[in-house]
């Protein structure tokens, strides 16, 4: 799943354009499958896309069966052949995770990029990370202690790990086993259980 | 359109008449000029005459975008402004980033060029091919974040971005800025001042469509690859800690951060203003720039004291340097509020930070009193004094009415000797570098077709010695001299180099903050193969080189026209003939003259005059400048 944390978030816009430009082989926010939802005076950005729901909605409305699940990224997808343009999955998804596209006449989301997602490969911060939608918890769990490994650090020198950045996860976090790219060290990169095939650049390191 | 990456039109706006007209862009102005300051020079050059005055209705106001503006490459976020300076009275132009030009192309525009004189107070809303000049009457007299949200607000769409001027640009003040969504400022040359004589407040774009890509795997391949050099660079996480103010207390090191005025090279008290504590005190989140992985922006927050409840950004080192070093203040809430207040007004921070410390200096020096300032004692360090100046400044009221005429103006008013602090060059005032510290920047300086400025050259280079970053971009021969910031030798070359590639990364719509400058990263190779894949015109490193050059030498040719020859390129007196007192620059003047032969020469320039040569015009194809020069005598 994408993981998506917006407190990461500098509004940048790379995974509207590398989402766009996947689909359209051109560039504009307008096309993309992602969109970053923004209140610029409070400097809150949230990228915000279709969560591959369990029992999706807009598979169930469709009229035409033009909706599936791929087996593969157990990605919800549009079948563009079969799609009617009729809309009732765009009215129907209550996130906005479908979005009618009036220059094809049909139903557009988010596939996962058949399971290597741009936008999480070129986010710079890692506030979109892909993991295994079983992993995450455990990713969030990691996070968590190493952002108390600050604390316990304090408390007990030399306890836990090597100490922790100020925005949570630093040393204590890439010194566990498994969670490398966890924390703001590791943008766009593997997340719990390096799961992920689309990792390719680093990030930012705060 | 046979190009790709160009949105393929732009939009020409009279408002004297209100007549709109979209253009067609020709094939042969992206091939020979490319975009942003090329364009905008080309129309300069052949529509707005030598005797049009910078605040009539002859100017002309020119928002360009470039080829990769609003694509994959790192930092393709940046809107260029060109207009005839009524600062300066000759080219002049300023650049933004923000997320304003990447909106112009989705809306399917590469260009505005508005020019004429509406008969009240307007703005221009523009909406895919929807073009509308509406009333801004209402808007008329508000500061320039309530400006973009009561637009964004008419328009019921957050989305909306909004280039607008403040107080300052409605009331001509010479260095009034045009601030852009998010309150990212078109600081430099007075672009505000050319807005508000049009009785223009804003231009507000929103786009719905794409910007195509003539070989989107070619493409993605030289984007990504730029984006991991980015992400890879030693000083990334550095930049993208601390933006610009990062190199406070370097450049503090290196005797490079002007204090009272370019007495000092250093601040005593820099600790006070560095970028640690501005982050440890004040930081609240990074903010980025369209398709920027460094998010050298930050929202700062002031948690206690006066200004307890202060929420801004855009906080740079050279404001800091401008309310904070230049005016001995080491009050950095002060400074973010000084910081937030020129941007509401729409003032250039630099230039109205170096009206300030101009005029502190005055009063250290006696040369004005209370009578002159209306009351105000200007000490330094006192910071109340100079945010009441900001607005009188704004408002022109009282000595702020002198003050918005820039320094170099504001001495010839004031007289008894106050030209000799009058810090700038042909006009502009001088940001926060010194030529003594950094020999380089003083040619840069001098040699900025736009007067005194450290962005067209942008030495960053030898700012504080860089040799891996020498060695990749010039090779073993230049060093050890080019990585030294007190050499001379080889700085014309690096002066030379560095504004022709500027011009290109300009006219492209590439941040000289992002990966081409600050960080030294994408250099002419990556641009040409950038350019090429996003466009289809199959442009090498030579053909951009030459672009660059055509562009910087149209522009001096722009200037030559308005009297600008060698006499004009020169320094402050001061920054040539007193030693510099600080650290490492102790001792040391700018040696301005080797550099600047070096210059001429490199530049097939004539050394006596300053004049391109006819052989120079002729062999980058500028046959109409040289036309021009020749009819004015003016042709060697």
């Amino acid at each position: 799943m994408l993981l998506i944390n917006p407190d990461k978030c500098t509004g940048c816009s790379l995974c509207e354009a590398f989402c766009s430009f996947r689909a359209e082989r051109a560039v504009g926010p307008a096309k993309s499958r992602i969109s970053v939802l923004r209140w610029e005076e409070a400097g809150v950005f949230i990228p915000f896309t279709c969560l591959q729901c369990e029992r999706p909605v807009c598979l169930e409305v469709c009229p035409v069966g033009a909706i599936k699940r791929n087996p593969v990224t157990r990605a919800i997808e549009v079948d563009g052949q079969r799609c009617l343009g009729c809309k009732t999955c765009v009215m129907a998804c209550p996130f906005g995770g479908v979005a009618f596209d009036p220059d094809r006449g049909t139903a557009v989301k988010c596939d996962l990029c058949q399971g290597r997602p741009e936008c999480a490969k070129i986010c710079p911060t890692g506030a979109i990370r892909y993991i295994r939608d079983d992993l995450v918890a455990l990713g969030k769990r990691r996070e968590a202690i190493s952002r108390l490994s600050g604390y316990l650090k304090a408390a007990m020198p030399g306890a836990v790990g090597s100490g922790a950045g100020e925005s949570g996860a630093g040393g204590a976090a890439a010194a566990m086993p498994g969670a490398a790219g966890v924390g703001p060290a590791g943008a766009g990169a593997a997340g719990a259980g390096g799961s992920s095939p689309g990792a390719a650049l680093p990030g930012r390191q705060d | 359109m046979k190009y790709k990456g160009y949105a393929g039109k732009y939009l020409r706006i009279d408002l004297t008449t209100g007549r709109v007209q979209p253009v067609e862009l020709d094939a042969a102005m992206c091939r020979e000029w490319l975009g942003g300051n090329g364009w905008g020079i080309n129309i300069l050059f052949s529509e707005v005459p030598v005797e049009a005055d910078p605040l009539s209705p002859e100017n002309k106001l020119i928002l360009a975008t470039g080829p990769i503006n609003g694509t994959l490459m790192p930092n393709s976020g940046r809107l260029e402004c060109i207009a005839k300076s009524p600062l300066t009275g000759i080219y002049g132009d300023s650049n933004v980033g923000g997320f304003f030009a990447p909106e112009m192309k989705f809306a399917g525009w590469d260009m505005f060029v508005i020019e004429g004189r509406a008969a009240h107070p307007v703005y221009i809303y523009i909406e895919d091919d929807r073009v509308e000049i509406l009333d801004a009457s209402d808007l008329w007299g508000r500061d320039t974040i309530e400006t973009e949200r009561a637009i964004q607000k008419a328009h019921g769409d957050e989305a909306v971005k909004v280039a607008c001027i403040g107080p300052a640009g409605e009331n001509l003040v010479r260095y009034a800025g045009i601030q852009v969504t998010p309150q990212r400022s078109l600081g430099r040359s007075g672009m505000g001042a050319v807005m508000g004589s049009k009785n223009l407040k804003a231009v507000a774009v929103r786009g719905h469509g794409v910007v195509p890509i003539a070989q989107p795997e070619r493409f993605y391949d030289i984007a990504v690859k730029c984006h991991e050099g980015i992400r890879g660079n030693p000083i990334y996480p550095a930049v993208s800690r601390f933006g610009t103010p990062g190199i406070v207390a370097l450049m503090d090191q290196i005797g490079r951060f002007p204090t009272k005025n370019f007495q000092l090279g250093h601040f005593d008290r820099v600790e006070a203003i560095s970028a640690e504590t501005l982050r440890r005190n004040h930081f609240v989140k990074d903010i980025a720039c369209y398709a920027c992985p460094i998010a050298c922006d930050k929202i700062y927050a002031v948690r206690e004291g006066e200004f307890a409840g202060l929420v801004m950004r855009s906080v740079e080192y050279e404001t800091i340097g401008a309310v904070g070093a230049s005016i001995d203040n080491d009050n950095l809430p002060s400074i973010l509020k000084a910081n937030e207040l020129a941007d509401r007004l729409g003032l250039d921070a630099i230039s109205a930070g170096r009206c300030l410390s101009f005029a502190y200096e005055l009063w250290e020096k006696g040369i004005i009193t209370a009578e002159d300032t209306g009351g105000l004692e200007l000490e330094w360090g006192e910071w109340r004094p100079a945010l009441k100046l900001l607005e009188m400044i704004a408002y022109r009221q009282g000595f702020g009415d002198i003050l918005a005429e820039g320094v170099r103006r504001a001495a010839e008013r004031i007289g008894r000797g106050s030209d000799y602090y009058a810090m700038h060059v042909k006009g502009q005032e001088i940001a926060a570098q010194d030529g003594r510290a950094q020999q380089s920047m003083g040619l840069a300086h001098v040699t900025s077709n736009r007067g005194a400025d450290h962005l067209k050259a942008f030495p960053t280079i030898d700012e504080t010695g860089y040799p891996d970053e020498a060695r990749r971009r010039y090779g073993e021969a230049y060093l050890p001299e080019m990585a030294d910031p007190q050499a001379n030798k080889h700085k014309g070359f690096l002066i030379k180099d560095g504004e022709d590639f500027g011009a290109v990364v300009d006219s492209s719509g590439n941040c000289k903050s992002g990966g081409t400058f600050v960080l030294a990263q994408i250099y002419w190779d990556d641009m040409a193969e950038a350019i090429s894949a996003a466009t289809g015109m199959e442009l090498a490193a030579e053909d951009l080189r030459r672009i660059g050059e055509r562009i910087y030498n149209l522009q001096r040719v722009y200037n030559v026209l308005h009297g600008i020859s060698r006499k004009d390129d020169t320094l402050p007196k001061r920054l040539l003939t007193e030693p510099s007192p600080s650290k490492a620059a102790k001792g040391n003047v700018c040696r301005l003259e080797p550099m600047l032969e070096d210059y001429y020469r490199l530049r097939g320039w004539d050394p006596e005059t300053g004049y391109p040569t006819r052989e120079k015009l002729m062999e980058l194809g500028l046959e109409e400048a040289c036309r021009r020069l020749e009819a004015e005598g003016k042709l060697r």
